[in-house]
């Protein structure tokens, strides 16, 4: 993937300042407790660790769309899709596959960072459940939560390019509905 | 249709993600903010130990923060049936800490070698204290007069005092502090 990583360095800078903050103990006091500095931290956090899926997912439902309402023409987003992506594919390859390709090189990151999700969520119920560790668990319990809402952007994001997948295929199957497309279609149904 | 109900449902999700973080942040920040406001003690029950010839006090701190008695004045003024001259005892230590939530047994002792209390006397107590947020010394006006149902219920003053301060039953088990620990030691 080429495409540009402006954002993640603007984020990278949020997150490190804010960590060099909370590390000297400048954040908190009279205007932050710590759960609340752990929210802020979990959100710029996540936001890091899920960039290349946001940033993706972004770009192939702008790109979905895009063709839905024929702006852009199929030959046009491949195009775009063959200039992004690393290595050469085989020039015969259609839209759709290309997309399912680009999304199955994503699907490693996008299994790591569900799984980082589902680590911290084990973890902060760990502590929760833990006597003597209320302190740690709150701090924990905001880290998460900061998180989520980062994780909730990147889900928003990976549903939207799954439910705008289906209405291309929809789209693909009334158009063309006897010529082989390459792609598994889901069942016309409505 | 399917697209209204599929950004619906995300909607909604959202909704309840943005809920929980907020009650999650307001709940923790006000459970902060509240726990560090101290209260004043509250004097809620008053026996005549006449074995140890003291009056205990139970002594309720109702917030959040412990609380530091310092020290006590105490003043008796005889009644009518009381052969008893008056007396002040003045700033007797007494250093003695008020868990939070919890009703304490405050043993102070009366003047020694005094006659025994009778119906009409009266007991004004002041105790000072101090709480972290403040290096100023507050205090508690208490006055009690003496009536027949203290002196009868003052026979075993030990277990008067534990019913006195038995706190309601929301509240974790009251340190009962005995007499002797929190009797002066300049035996005035």
């Amino acid at each position: 993937m080429m495409r540009r990583n402006g954002w993640l360095w603007i984020l990278l800078t949020l997150f490190l300042a804010g960590v060099i903050l909370a590390w000297l103990g400048l954040l908190w006091g009279a205007y932050l407790l710590p759960h609340e500095v752990a929210f802020v931290l979990g959100f710029f956090g996540f936001l890091v660790l899920g960039f290349s899926l946001l940033r993706d997912y972004a770009w192939v439902a702008g790109m979905l769309e895009d063709v839905l309402r024929t702006r852009t023409s199929e030959a046009e987003a491949s195009q775009r899709i063959r200039q992004a992506m690393s290595g050469a594919p085989r020039p015969e390859l259609t839209f759709m596959l290309l997309l399912r390709t680009l999304l199955q090189g994503v699907a490693p990151i996008r299994y790591a960072f569900y799984g980082f999700v589902v680590l911290l969520l084990l973890v902060a119920v760990a502590l929760q459940i833990t006597p003597g560790a209320q302190a740690l668990a709150l701090v924990m319990t905001g880290l998460f939560l900061g998180g989520m809402v980062a994780v909730f952007f990147v889900w928003v994001l990976d549903m939207s390019v799954t439910y705008l997948l289906g209405e291309y295929a929809q789209q693909l199957a009334q158009s063309q509905p006897t010529e082989p497309t390459g792609a598994e279609l889901p069942e016309a149904s409505g | 249709m399917r697209k209204t109900l599929f950004f619906t449902l995300i909607g909604l999700i959202g909704l309840l993600l943005g809920l929980g973080i907020g009650g999650f942040l307001t709940y923790n920040r006000t459970v902060a903010e509240l726990g560090s406001i101290p209260a004043s003690p509250i004097v809620v029950g008053t026996v005549y130990d006449r074995e140890n010839h003291s009056i205990v006090y139970a002594v309720s701190n109702p917030g959040p923060v412990p609380l530091q008695l310092v020290d006590h004045t105490l003043v008796f003024t005889p009644g009518e049936e009381s052969e008893e001259p008056a007396y002040v005892l003045t700033n007797v230590p007494l250093n003695l800490v008020l868990p939070p939530f919890t009703v304490t047994s405050v043993a102070l002792d009366l003047k020694a070698d005094t006659a025994q209390l009778q119906v009409g006397d009266a007991v004004a107590t002041t105790l000072a204290y101090t709480h972290p947020l403040s290096t100023d010394l507050y205090s508690v006006y208490h006055t009690q007069v003496i009536s027949l149902e203290q002196l009868q219920g003052s026979e075993g003053a030990s277990e008067g005092a534990g019913k006195q301060t038995t706190p309601p039953a929301t509240l974790e088990a009251t340190p009962e502090v005995t007499p002797e620990a929190t009797m002066t030691k300049e035996g005035q």
